[in-house]
């Protein structure tokens, strides 16, 4: 069944002559914790207040649980925010901020205790009701705004860069709530992050945004293994590329011919490449092998280690290649027990399966 | 060990006495046991205070004032309320012109702008010098203060927080009852206790368009031809000194109240 819960059909969005966003078009399911990943003015917040009614778009149609959204306020959709700012009612006690939304909601007061008391449980604040919000430090001041949101039991959540705010460790403590918070609620999330740690850790699919337009869509593991361009390669983790000419293709391979790197051979991506394109050979810095000496072939390359740093559990080498202006970043886990002085010559490798082809 | 004599403290005790020594000497001659208000000082008495209840006209005036500078306050603070929310919170086409135009009377010296008025209504309205006429002219004056003070304030807080309430269900007026106005009740209250207090003290365009009813400050002057009637006219300064005092000591403490509940704890 095809029945997703929000559909972005064309949305484009200008400010002036600056447009926002451009043809936006993708589904997000039903209980999915989705999240908007891109540089700052990417457009993805943008997208989120047109999701949550806050801007309209330009052109386009939005369908929420099935429903045309267009013309349709902020006030009665079935959506809620947790804003970057946290947005929460000075003048307002931190019950009175988690209540407020329930007015327009035709609850009896008991009812609208029960739900506030519920709401403040769930998100650990029992005990601060009465506090005001410049009593509450960082992350409480994140938890009200988001029981104030969750209260009203939305269909959709949204969240605009709800951690940015916090320092690393509260950051990391706050992200394993929100996501068992988000399987406890079983409410779909719409979450907008600059950090790819971030999303890689919460979302059950991410959509990397760049210049108003969405690059690709796919879950945390199809963005870092398989990215279908070099901004996506280079926005997500840490990406090596070697540039090549394409020589021939063979079954689902691509043999080309890196230059003065020989002969390099990649996984044949989606889009069709020809002989004679040039392309890059894109390799995650944990697939390459380190060696002290090695033979020539394919997908092996001479160099030199520039610097290394060690991190404990791995160490990140620097490899200067000629031939290349950027060094090679190799990493490795410290198991293996296999180190090379900085200044040494080493051989790096790796398998055709993890090179990708990417188009320049 | 002496302490040494510091010069920036000479400085500080004689800037005091410039600014307050004035004032503090109509309480003085207002409790003196005098006709005129010459020293020696000649004894302690309440007996002007009584003359001045016992002045009806002084009185009238008084209450003249009192009413046109409420009324003023009000009706100045109510429009300049949504003028400054339109001009912080929307993109309003030329809104800065709007803006400048609306600070005119800040700038035109009130002697030019009483002229002006008393043309209009004689000349081209046709309306009879009178209280209201007086109002109408001080609410001209008093809008750009009002909005100066509401736009400060206004700007002053986050506008998520009216986002916020609409996405949560407020619709534009309940956001603007539960959020807007809570929040710029400081201002709000600070632009009425400077209207009526621009009010209170007008004399320029009050002069020009007063007619028959003076208000206090046109009264007052008027009564400067006769200077056994002096002490009088001292009693009720120092009466609306105090309440002045009080007043603006209320409003700062407000002020900054509403300032405390906006910090929410910077992290």
């Amino acid at each position: 069944m095809d029945d997703p819960i929000i559909r972005i059909d064309g949305v484009q969005k200008s400010f002036g002559s600056f447009t926002a966003l451009n043809d936006i078009r993708f589904d997000i399911q039903r209980g999915e914790f989705f999240s908007l990943l891109g540089a700052s003015g990417c457009g993805k917040t943008t997208l989120l207040r047109i999701l949550a009614g806050i801007e309209q778009p330009t052109h386009g149609q939005l369908m929420i649980d099935g429903k045309p959204m267009a013309g349709v306020p902020a006030n009665r959709r079935p959506t809620n925010m947790v804003f970057q700012s946290y947005a929460i009612f000075p003048h307002l006690t931190v019950r009175e901020n988690i209540g407020y939304g329930l007015v327009y909601q035709n609850l009896t007061k008991a009812e609208a205790r029960a739900r506030t008391d519920e709401a403040i449980e769930l998100v650990k604040l029992t005990g601060l009701d009465d506090r005001s919000a410049h009593q509450l430090s960082g992350g409480q001041r994140q938890r009200v705004a988001l029981a104030r949101a969750l209260v009203c039991r939305p269909k959709v959540l949204l969240l605009d860069e709800p951690l940015s705010a916090l320092d690393k460790k509260l950051r990391e403590e706050m992200q394993q709530e929100l996501r068992s918070l988000q399987r406890t609620v079983g409410i779909t999330f719409v979450f907008v992050t600059h950090d790819q740690e971030e999303a890689l850790t919460l979302s059950d699919r991410i959509a990397v945004m760049s210049g108003g337009r969405v690059l690709q869509i796919d879950t945390p593991e199809g963005l870092y293994e398989r990215p279908n361009c070099l901004e996506v390669a280079e926005f997500v983790g840490t990406m090596n590329l070697f540039p090549a000419t394409v020589q021939r293709m063979d079954g689902g391979q691509v043999i080309a011919d890196g230059g003065a790197l020989g002969t390099l051979v990649g996984r044949s991506p989606d889009r069709p490449v020809a002989p004679g394109e040039a392309i890059l050979i894109a390799v995650r810095p944990e697939k390459i092998e380190l060696s002290a000496s090695g033979t020539t072939g394919p997908n092996r390359v001479a160099g030199r280690v520039a610097s290394l740093s060690y991190l404990g559990d791995r160490s990140h080498f620097l490899v200067a290649v000629d031939g290349l202006a950027a060094p090679v970043a190799v990493y490795r886990s410290n198991s293996e027990r296999a180190t090379a002085a900085a200044g040494t010559e080493v051989w790096l490798s790796w398998s055709e399966t993890d090179a990708l082809v990417l188009h320049r | 060990m002496t302490r040494r004599f510091d010069p920036l403290l000479l400085y500080a005790v004689l800037f005091v006495l410039f600014l307050y020594g004035p004032m503090l000497l109509m309480p003085l001659f207002s409790l003196n046991d005098g006709n005129f208000a010459t020293f020696p000082l000649k004894g302690f008495t309440l007996r002007h205070y009584g003359e001045m209840a016992r002045n009806t006209s002084m009185m009238t005036a008084l209450k003249n004032s009192l009413i046109v500078g409420l009324g003023v306050s009000v009706t100045a603070t109510a429009l300049a309320l949504p003028a400054a929310l339109a001009l912080t919170r929307y993109r309003v086409p030329a809104g800065g012109a709007i803006l400048s135009f609306m600070m005119l009377p800040l700038v035109v010296p009130s002697i030019v702008l009483a002229v002006g008025l008393l043309i209009v209504v004689l000349r081209l309205l046709g309306l009879p010098l009178s209280l209201w006429t007086v109002a109408a002219g001080h609410l001209m004056l008093c809008i750009p203060f009002g909005m100066t003070v509401l736009m400060s304030r206004l700007e002053g807080f986050d506008k998520s927080l009216e986002e916020a309430s609409r996405d949560l269900g407020a619709g534009g007026w309940s956001t603007f009852r539960r959020v807007t106005l809570p929040l710029a009740a400081p201002g709000v209250i600070s632009s009425l206790l400077l209207c009526f207090i621009i009010s209170f003290d007008e004399f320029v365009i009050s002069f020009f368009l007063t007619g028959t009813d003076n208000t206090l400050p046109v009264f007052l002057f008027s009564q400067l031809r006769f200077p056994n009637r002096l002490p009088g006219t001292l009693a009720l300064g120092s009466l609306i000194l105090v309440g002045s005092a009080v007043l603006v000591i209320l409003a700062e403490v407000v002020r900054k109240r509403g300032v405390a509940s906006d910090n929410p704890g910077d992290i």
